[in-house]
């Protein structure tokens, strides 16, 4: 997906972008870690509970199924034990799991030859609104740009996932993603734009 | 600068992802272009409905399946230690690999052929071939060993005048066949038989020795310095 794919056994589990500061920034996250690292399994449970809804949640928007998801969040949690010990303790780790969650979603979607971005054409309103012919309710109107996330390129939308809806910084992102900063701007506008037209679109054929 | 222009700007606006002067321009463009202002406000509509997709809760139950599937896959791992257990494989098999050549090399070396040779005709003085059969007959007890010697050699289809190369490995000729006058015997390692130095090679000469086997094609001429 990325020219600087990680291979999670082959890439060192630090981030030379900034650190969020986020849950992962938090004493007893680095404490749980080091004692994963020196083996206590327990140590690792709290790990998979402190991050299991953040990797769900991006697996599932950058899948759109949540069986999906839960196929990818096992797989990048299996991969952080197999790379536990190479994690350094002193920085973040929640960037790491972001990426391997990106990557993880790319090997599903290449594993199961899905099409990167649906056509806006393909997309049945009606299946996404419980009452087509009324006013749209807010769910519906959710439902409707988390399909317009799978009208998304692979690169826009993990761009546009990770920034909206994880809430990184631009800066955040490009790090995560091994790209230039530049080019996620360009992918998250250019996301951004495609998400509001593919949402006018379906309510204009809609109504 | 027309609208289009700004609409990737008013896309990452929206959200304060541009920097100040250009956010400013923006701004300004917004106050003053009423299909732009409504771009941005329909944006902001849809950028507000994609953060709450984050904020939407997980079911319980995803999650449970979720930890108990990494659970089950951790029961079939071991903790990982600091170097693979596969890398530690491949280091091995590529140590005994190496280890296996290079005695494969040493075994070779001390088993092949030591470039020594007479790549000659027979020198002019050497017994003629009617010589080496008389002396074939009479030396027959040795010609048979001579011949056994080279055959175990791989040597006894050599033909006369040809060059031969021998191994340094060969055991002594247990036949030499010597011309007239000779001067001395240089070792005693070709005791087994008359020996000739040729005329007026004392010093530095090499030394022809001619080796019959029972053969009469073959006849081998071995120099000896």
């Amino acid at each position: 997906m990325y020219g600087r794919q990680m291979e999670s056994q082959d890439v060192a589990l630090t981030m030379t972008g900034p650190a969020p500061e986020r849950e992962d920034s938090r004493p007893e996250s680095a404490q749980a870690l080091e004692r994963a690292m020196a083996g206590d399994r327990a140590a690792f449970d709290e790990l998979l509970h402190c991050y299991e809804r953040r990797v769900l949640m991006t697996a599932w928007r950058l899948l759109g199924s949540k069986e999906d998801a839960q196929d990818a969040a096992q797989e990048v949690f299996l991969r952080l034990f197999r790379n536990l010990h190479r994690v350094d303790p002193q920085r973040p780790i929640l960037p790491w799991l972001y990426r391997v969650t990106v990557n993880v979603c790319h090997d599903l979607h290449r594993k199961r030859r899905w099409d990167t971005a649906i056509p806006v054409e393909e997309v049945d309103p009606a299946r996404l609104a419980v009452d087509p012919a009324g006013e749209m309710a807010r769910a519906d109107q959710k439902r409707m740009v988390a399909a317009a996330l799978q009208t998304l390129t692979e690169k826009e939308r993990a761009a546009v996932v990770l920034r909206d809806i994880q809430g990184l910084s631009t800066r955040e992102v490009a790090g995560v993603l091994g790209s230039a900063e530049v080019t996620v701007r360009t992918r998250i506008w250019t996301a951004r734009v495609k998400i509001k037209k593919f949402v006018e679109k379906l309510e204009r054929r809609r109504s | 600068m027309n609208c289009p222009d700004f609409e990737g700007l008013i896309a990452l606006d929206v959200e304060g992802d541009l920097p100040e002067p250009q956010g400013r321009a923006v701004a300004e463009h917004l106050r003053a272009c009423h299909s732009c202002g409504q771009f941005a406000e329909s944006l902001k509509v849809s950028q507000a409905l994609l953060k709450e997709l984050g904020q939407e809760p997980l079911d319980e139950q995803m999650l449970q399946e979720v930890r108990r599937r990494v659970r089950i896959g951790l029961a079939n791992e071991r903790q990982p230690q600091g170097f693979p257990a596969w890398r530690w494989a491949w280091g091995v098999g590529l140590v005994a690999a190496l280890t296996f050549a290079a005695l494969i090399l040493h075994y070779h070396s001390r088993r092949t052929v030591t470039p020594v040779v007479a790549v000659r005709s027979a020198p002019a003085n050497a017994a003629p071939p009617s010589a080496a059969r008389k002396d074939e007959k009479r030396n027959s007890k040795f010609e048979t060993r001579s011949t056994e010697s080279a055959q175990a050699a791989g040597h006894s289809s050599i033909r006369a005048g040809e060059g031969v190369r021998l191994a340094s490995t060969l055991p002594a000729p247990p036949l030499v066949h010597a011309t007239k006058g000779a001067q001395h015997m240089p070792s005693g390692k070709f005791s087994s038989g008359p020996l000739r130095v040729s005329a007026g090679t004392q010093h530095l000469q090499p030394l022809t020795v001619k080796l019959i086997t029972d053969n009469p094609h073959v006849v081998i001429y071995w120099l000896v310095d």
